[in-house]
């Protein structure tokens, strides 16, 4: 865990609070009073460089790049705890989504796990419409770490031997239609 | 009864125990669960992860498959958010769903996914079949099972039909299959595995703590609603022990499942010997006499 960043005033973004607001998860941002219950709540907050507490506060203060680039918002497991619990009504859960968007559709950490995996699970749903578990496993693992598959290995043959894991592709029928609206929303933008 | 049902990816591939034992107790009680046409992934958390309206075109498309003002029923706690998601989400956006109706009507699609109820196969039981009727279909009560239940996070969190921290179905219905059911602080702690892949120190602490209190409690067994939370819970017990110098050793079986044990369903029929960590020895507390 960190600190809050310390930098020069010229290097702060006052549009990117602007722009947060406008987007899911921002709009009561203002709002926040920085009691910490989300991080308290948060399961993974303890692996965090930056909890949520100070993911909004250096969101206000207009702090981008220090923003998109943390780790943070990749350890969320999206279990809505914070949420639920705010005394605010801030939907932090969302904020962290729109977080991992916006850095998504920047290219911004483009190499940590966290987007490489999002990524691999959405092209194969853009693909085929549904997922295969076992064949997304392995294609996300090959990008990432093509040593870690002999380690997962006996699992994998746990998993063969209980019939839970289907060798056959799993897919939808009308996937050209799919494929097309899927491809006319990412256009859209965020 | 009949109702709209999606399965979710998962009931066709890790989680084939469950959609076993869902199939097996719902021709018990005379439910009829018909999959919407051509349904498509819900997105899970990889979808709102990289573009919040790739989510809610996904869950969409396969609400405007329901007819209107009709129910669809869905297995996973996952699924179940997702899809459950889009009506609050066009409501408090109504801009959003302006853009994204209109990029399903350009493929002449119409349909209003705000006049699909979605409901949990779980809030199914309760609400509409009846614990009344599940009564009346036991034939070999759970009496002599300790049980752990565990409701993870989507079942009931943000939205959903139970208390988002201490919900209490899932306790009643394995009360009325005659189990010991243990209180459980945990019960909608996060199971992890959204970073199990990205993150998998982090997810095997969560994990472990869920391990952790079930065993405190003297729990014979971990009884879940979500394929997720099963998959993380059974599969990774090896890791945690591994990780953590533990030797939990914790059966995790679906709701669906226990209540076919209760209904005199036999365990092939419900997938029972699929679990990674074996559940076979929970059959010997199961009575033999119908």
């Amino acid at each position: 865990m960190e600190g809050m960043p310390v930098i020069k005033e010229r290097n702060l973004h006052p549009q990117f609070y602007r722009r947060v607001k406008m987007l899911p998860g921002g709009e009561k941002i203002e709002a926040c009073i920085q009691c910490g219950t989300c991080s308290g709540s948060c399961p993974s907050s303890h692996t965090m460089d930056y909890t949520p507490r100070k993911l909004i506060a250096m969101i206000r203060a207009g702090m981008e790049e220090e923003v998109l680039k943390s780790k943070a918002i990749w350890m969320c497991a999206s279990c809505y705890s914070c949420k639920a619990r705010c005394p605010r009504g801030i939907a932090i859960t969302d904020l962290m989504y729109t977080l991992k968007n916006i850095a998504m559709a920047s290219g911004c950490g483009h190499k940590l796990a966290g987007p490489v995996f999002y990524g691999t699970f959405n092209r194969m749903v853009e693909k085929e419409g549904r997922i295969n578990e076992g064949k997304f496993i392995v294609t996300f693992t090959l990008k990432t770490d093509p040593f870690k598959i002999i380690g997962m290995a006996p699992l994998g043959m746990k998993m063969l031997a209980k019939r839970r894991l289907p060798l056959k592709a799993t897919a939808i029928k009308n996937k050209e239609e799919f494929r097309k609206i899927l491809a006319r929303i990412r256009e859209a933008g965020i | 009864m009949n109702f709209n049902y999606y399965p979710g990816c998962s009931l066709h591939g890790a989680a084939a125990d469950y959609r076993m034992s869902i199939n097996a107790i719902c021709r018990r009680l005379k439910m009829d669960l018909t999959e919407i046409e051509d349904w498509n992934c819900c997105g899970a958390t990889a979808a709102s992860s990289e573009n919040y309206k790739m989510a809610l075109v996904l869950a969409a498309l396969n609400l405007v498959k329901c007819e209107n003002e009709s129910e669809l029923v869905v297995a996973c706690n996952a699924c179940y958010q997702r899809l459950l998601n889009v009506n609050s989400k066009f409501k408090k956006y109504p801009a959003i769903k302006e853009e994204i109706t209109a990029v399903l009507a350009e493929f002449g699609i119409s349909g209003d996914p705000e006049k699909i109820k979605v409901r949990h196969l779980l809030e199914i039981f309760l609400e509409e079949v009846g614990l009344e009727k599940i009564k009346s279909n036991i034939v070999k009560p759970l009496s002599e099972l300790r049980l752990i239940p565990y409701y993870g996070c989507m079942l009931v969190r943000p939205e959903g039909f139970d208390d988002p921290e201490q919900p209490t179905a899932l306790d009643e219905l394995l009360t009325a299959l005659g189990a010991q059911v243990l209180p459980f602080y945990r019960k909608t702690r996060c199971c992890g595995n959204a970073v199990m892949s990205t993150n998998e120190k982090t997810a095997l602490k969560m994990i472990k703590e869920i391990l952790e209190e079930a065993h405190f409690r003297g729990g014979q067994a971990i009884v879940v609603t979500c394929p997720v939370c099963q998959l993380n819970l059974d599969a990774y017990q090896d890791k945690v022990n591994k990780e953590f110098g533990t030797s939990y050793n914790i059966p995790v079986l679906y709701f669906t499942q226990a209540m076919g044990l209760a209904f005199g369903i036999g365990p092939n029929k419900l997938g029972f010997d699929r679990g990674i960590v074996p559940r076979e020895d929970l059959l010997k507390l199961i009575p033999k006499i119908e």
